[in-house]
């Protein structure tokens, strides 16, 4: 069902989102706080222009505070709400064209179905919503953590910024190692950690799914091992692309 | 991998909440059913609540009888239940295959969670092929089946606020047992991975679960 190809192509996707310029990254942060524009340096000891990573929603900036405390802040792309917006009409046109027929009278109802997820990932503070509920789902939980955010419009978000690696990394560099010696990633990754990823993986999802009723969805298993972060090093957030959705939904409706 | 200055030595960070699906207690427990389903290896019951995963689902009589049929046929070669080493990864892939030949319907946040599961099962089998993700949720689906059905296991109970509560304060004794059993598993790995080393033959692969696991690696770019 996901051939590797198709994993790969999409986490390509993801890394090479073209992200926005640094001037909209400015006045769009600067107009979310309510600062006079040319005053982010007031504001922030530090911003990098260079974003962290890109998706089709949002880019991710590291910025500095002037206590020293470093964040995260993601900046949704120029008219995204617009697109989506638009997507939907032409969407919704569609399948009420194709609705006439009978045998596809449900790409009707499923239209109408993702409408609703894809318009709340338009608006980040529906996400900055979802980071503080997770927030409080896990806050017994020592070995999970999220971003907590503690700005959001709908545009931007404040967050912490989460040190960490990216899982499917981590692997990569066993597997490689493994590949030199002849043998498997799985057998050269320590047992501890090989312990610690696949245990908490299983009871992190077996509480969103059987206690929160809050599921955390990650599209593809690359995204899924993408915000799988960890400790050292470097972690970024990902936004899911609007066109990941689309082949979601091609794939299982 | 260096130590974390913080309490934990590792930890988990989910840093992408863009999209989440927000379950219902109705939602939540039909998919508890089918997990079950699949740990017994009970196809029929499984349609059943394949059938739920969307109200607009509206198969005639005939058209149920057959997608039970095959569902059945299907559990029979693939999926024999906890403890036969189910790689739920297949079975997800072999039911939507057969909702989609069907035309039964799925909603939006069923795909959410069958496709973590998916993936919850890829990351598994990619750092250690022999830990199974269904037996290790054992202990869990099967007290949350019985607080959500009654004993025949698929009627829904109506679940008043006792219910509600102890099914909040359970997690403490599961997660309590479904440790204990991943302990004594991984104790299993590191042993069996010593004794490989002692043996010399760290160059070589032997083991039959890395020659299972070797051509799906081999796809990795």
């Amino acid at each position: 069902m996901f051939p590797s190809a198709l994993c790969d192509a999409l986490s390509n996707l993801h890394n090479d989102a073209p992200a926005h310029p640094w001037d909209f990254t400015q006045t769009q942060v600067e107009s979310s706080l309510d600062i006079p524009p040319g005053s982010l340096f007031q504001v922030f000891k530090a911003f990098d222009e260079q974003p962290l990573a890109s998706g089709s929603v949002a880019q991710v900036h590291r910025a500095q505070l002037h206590s020293g405390e470093v964040i995260a802040a993601k900046v949704r792309h120029p008219r995204v709400s617009q697109l989506i917006e638009m997507d939907f009409r032409l969407m919704a046109l569609a399948a009420a064209a194709v609705g006439w027929l009978p045998a596809m009278r449900t790409v009707k109802d499923s239209v109408y179905q993702f409408s609703h997820a894809m318009a709340a990932q338009a608006h980040l503070n529906v996400e900055g919503h979802h980071l503080e509920v997770l927030n409080y789902n896990f806050r017994n939980w020592d070995t999970v953590r999220f971003p907590r955010p503690f700005y959001a419009s709908s545009s931007v978000i404040l967050e912490t910024f989460e040190e960490g690696r990216i899982v499917t990394g981590i692997l990569d560099d066993f597997d490689s190692l493994a590949r030199s010696m002849n043998l498997q990633g799985s057998d050269v990754i320590p047992v501890e950690e090989a312990k610690f990823i696949v245990t908490t993986g299983v009871s992190l999802y077996l509480k969103m799914l059987l206690l929160d009723n809050l599921m955390v969805s990650t599209i593809f298993q690359i995204l899924v091992i993408y915000i799988f972060s960890y400790l050292p090093s470097l972690a970024f957030p990902v936004s899911s692309p609007l066109l990941e959705s689309y082949i979601y939904r091609h794939l299982f409706m | 991998m260096s130590e974390s200055t913080g309490r934990e030595k590792y930890q988990i960070t989910l840093v992408d909440a863009g999209m989440v699906a927000q379950l219902t207690d109705q939602e939540s427990s039909t998919f508890i059913g089918m997990l079950t389903c699949i740990g017994e290896g009970n196809g029929e019951a499984a349609a059943e609540f394949a059938l739920r995963f969307s109200d607009l689902n509206n198969l005639d009589e005939k058209a149920i009888v057959l997608f039970k049929k095959d569902m059945m046929e299907f559990f029979q070669k693939n999926c024999k239940g906890y403890g036969s080493n189910v790689d739920v990864g297949e079975v997800f892939r072999g039911i939507l295959g057969l909702i989609r030949d069907h035309r039964v319907r799925i909603d939006a946040n069923y795909a959410t969670l069958v496709i973590n599961v998916l993936c919850l099962e890829a990351l598994g089998r990619r750092i250690c092929p022999s830990y199974n993700v269904l037996d290790a949720a054992k202990p869990l689906l099967q007290t949350y089946r019985r607080f959500v059905y009654q004993d025949d296991g698929h009627t829904p109970k109506s679940s008043g606020t006792y219910a509600k509560r102890a099914k909040r304060l359970m997690p403490i004794m599961l997660y309590h047992s479904k440790k204990k059993s991943d302990n004594a598993f991984f104790k299993q790995v590191e042993a069996t991975r010593r004794t490989r080393v002692a043996g010399g033959g760290d160059t070589e692969p032997t083991d039959a679960v890395e020659q299972r696991a070797h051509p799906s690696m081999r796809q990795r770019p």
